[in-house]
């Protein structure tokens, strides 16, 4: 077992965010990726970007997002978005055995496939500090 | 595939007098019952599922079968919930066919395999792909599997296609589709390969990320988590995580504070 050195990470709320990412010497994050697809993280997201940042919008939403580009004209900003394209699960099992990724410490939750009602208003309703359910399937 | 009759879930234990080990739950005793006596469940084919109709969550029968010689199928060992799941139930899927299993983050055995399937043998631990590819359309030969054009390309398990919070999954292009866990690596460790830790990798993978850059990270859910982690692979110089939950901020600085190599997962 070992602990791997991490590059700084910095934890910060959606009130501290803008402020933030605008105070960085480039006037926004070089990279943004947004998981969140809430209400104005979107809007976040390129807000926060610098000047010809990449913007990855990996998020699901609801509704329809805006793109105000009058405003946003001359940010040139690169936005990808998408489903994921998963090929490279190969890289990343090995990735795993090499111990260079971790994801097990997201189960916070175990329950068997007869029980999976209850997992999912736990799941939904983001109950007791869950983060991701393991469903036992033998049972 | 059996059609299923409209109406009300009813939950169901299985007595000992039945003999049957599995917990099923059906809709109507009396209806389950003429199914099991006309032989289209058995003792000898005993998978169950898990469907959603209209808001209730409910475990029921159903045969699962080889229909192609790419086909696989594999028995469950371990799978998961995905936030996509809860879009399906709340209708927000326009894609997701009624009454099909959901569930399309898995680990399992194969069990059986198509004549033409190669890289996997009956036996084999697995991981499931979220996606469905064929590997020789255009979009696939250029990496973009989720564009696919198959007819079941892209996403089908658990939306188009009965899916994995069962026992037993049938998956097309199982050569795409499945991936021998190596030896030195759990199930609980290999959990999330096939959808949220992919999605994680390929969202870093493609932000064309420096060792010099600042990333921000908005959202510390399961996939930003996932996120998080692939993004430190790429070492740049600092990292944000946005998150508006205080108890998933707290996470987030747990999580960065496990060590590698074990399982380190808070299961019961």
């Amino acid at each position: 077992m070992f602990s791997i050195i991490y590059p700084s990470v910095q934890v910060v709320t959606p009130e501290e965010c803008l402020n933030a990412a605008q105070s960085l010497e480039r006037g926004g994050a070089d990279v943004v990726i947004e998981v969140a697809g809430g209400e104005d993280t979107f809007e976040l997201a390129w807000k926060a970007a610098r000047p010809n940042a990449v913007v990855t919008v990996v998020a699901l939403y609801g509704r329809p997002q805006i793109l105000p580009l009058p405003q946003m004209y001359g940010k040139n900003l690169t936005f990808k978005t998408g489903g994921v394209d998963g090929c490279d699960c190969t890289e990343i099992l090995s990735l795993i055995e090499e111990g260079k990724i971790d994801t097990t410490p997201l189960i916070t939750h175990g329950f068997p496939l007869s029980r999976i009602e209850e997992a999912y208003k736990i799941f939904e309703n983001k109950e007791d500090g869950v983060i991701k359910i393991a469903i036992d399937n033998r049972y | 595939m059996f059609l299923l009759f409209p109406g009300e879930w009813h939950k169901y234990m299985p007595d000992e007098s039945t003999g049957w080990n599995e917990y099923w739950i059906g809709f109507n005793g009396k209806i389950m019952e003429d199914w099991v006596k006309a032989g289209f469940f058995s003792k000898e084919n005993p998978v169950f599922n898990v469907g959603l109709n209209e808001e209730l969550i409910s475990l029921y029968k159903r045969a699962v079968i080889i229909a192609d010689s790419q086909d696989a199928i594999v028995r469950v060992t371990l799978s998961s919930i995905c936030s996509s799941d809860l879009h399906i139930k709340h209708g927000s899927v326009p894609r997701a066919v009624p009454g099909i299993t959901v569930g399309h983050e898995m680990v399992g055995v194969v069990e059986q395999v198509g004549a033409e399937v190669t890289s996997v043998r009956p036996g084999d631990r697995v991981a499931v792909n979220v996606e469905t590819f064929c590997g020789e359309c255009f979009f696939c030969r250029n990496g973009y599997v989720n564009n696919c054009t198959d007819p079941n390309g892209g996403w089908a398990l658990g939306c188009r296609i009965d899916g994995g919070q069962t026992e037993y999954v049938r998956v097309p292009y199982a050569d795409q589709g499945l991936n021998r866990i190596p030896d030195g690596v759990s199930d609980k460790q290999a959990l999330f390969v096939g959808d949220v830790l992919a999605t994680g990798f390929w969202a870093a993978r493609i932000s064309e990320i420096k060792e010099d850059d600042t990333v921000l990270i908005i959202g510390a859910g399961p996939t930003g988590l996932c996120t998080l982690q692939c993004v430190m692979l790429k070492n740049p110089k600092k990292i944000f995580v946005c998150e508006a939950s205080s108890e998933r901020r707290a996470f987030v600085q747990h999580y960065l504070s496990f060590s590698a190599g074990g399982d380190s997962g808070g299961m019961p």
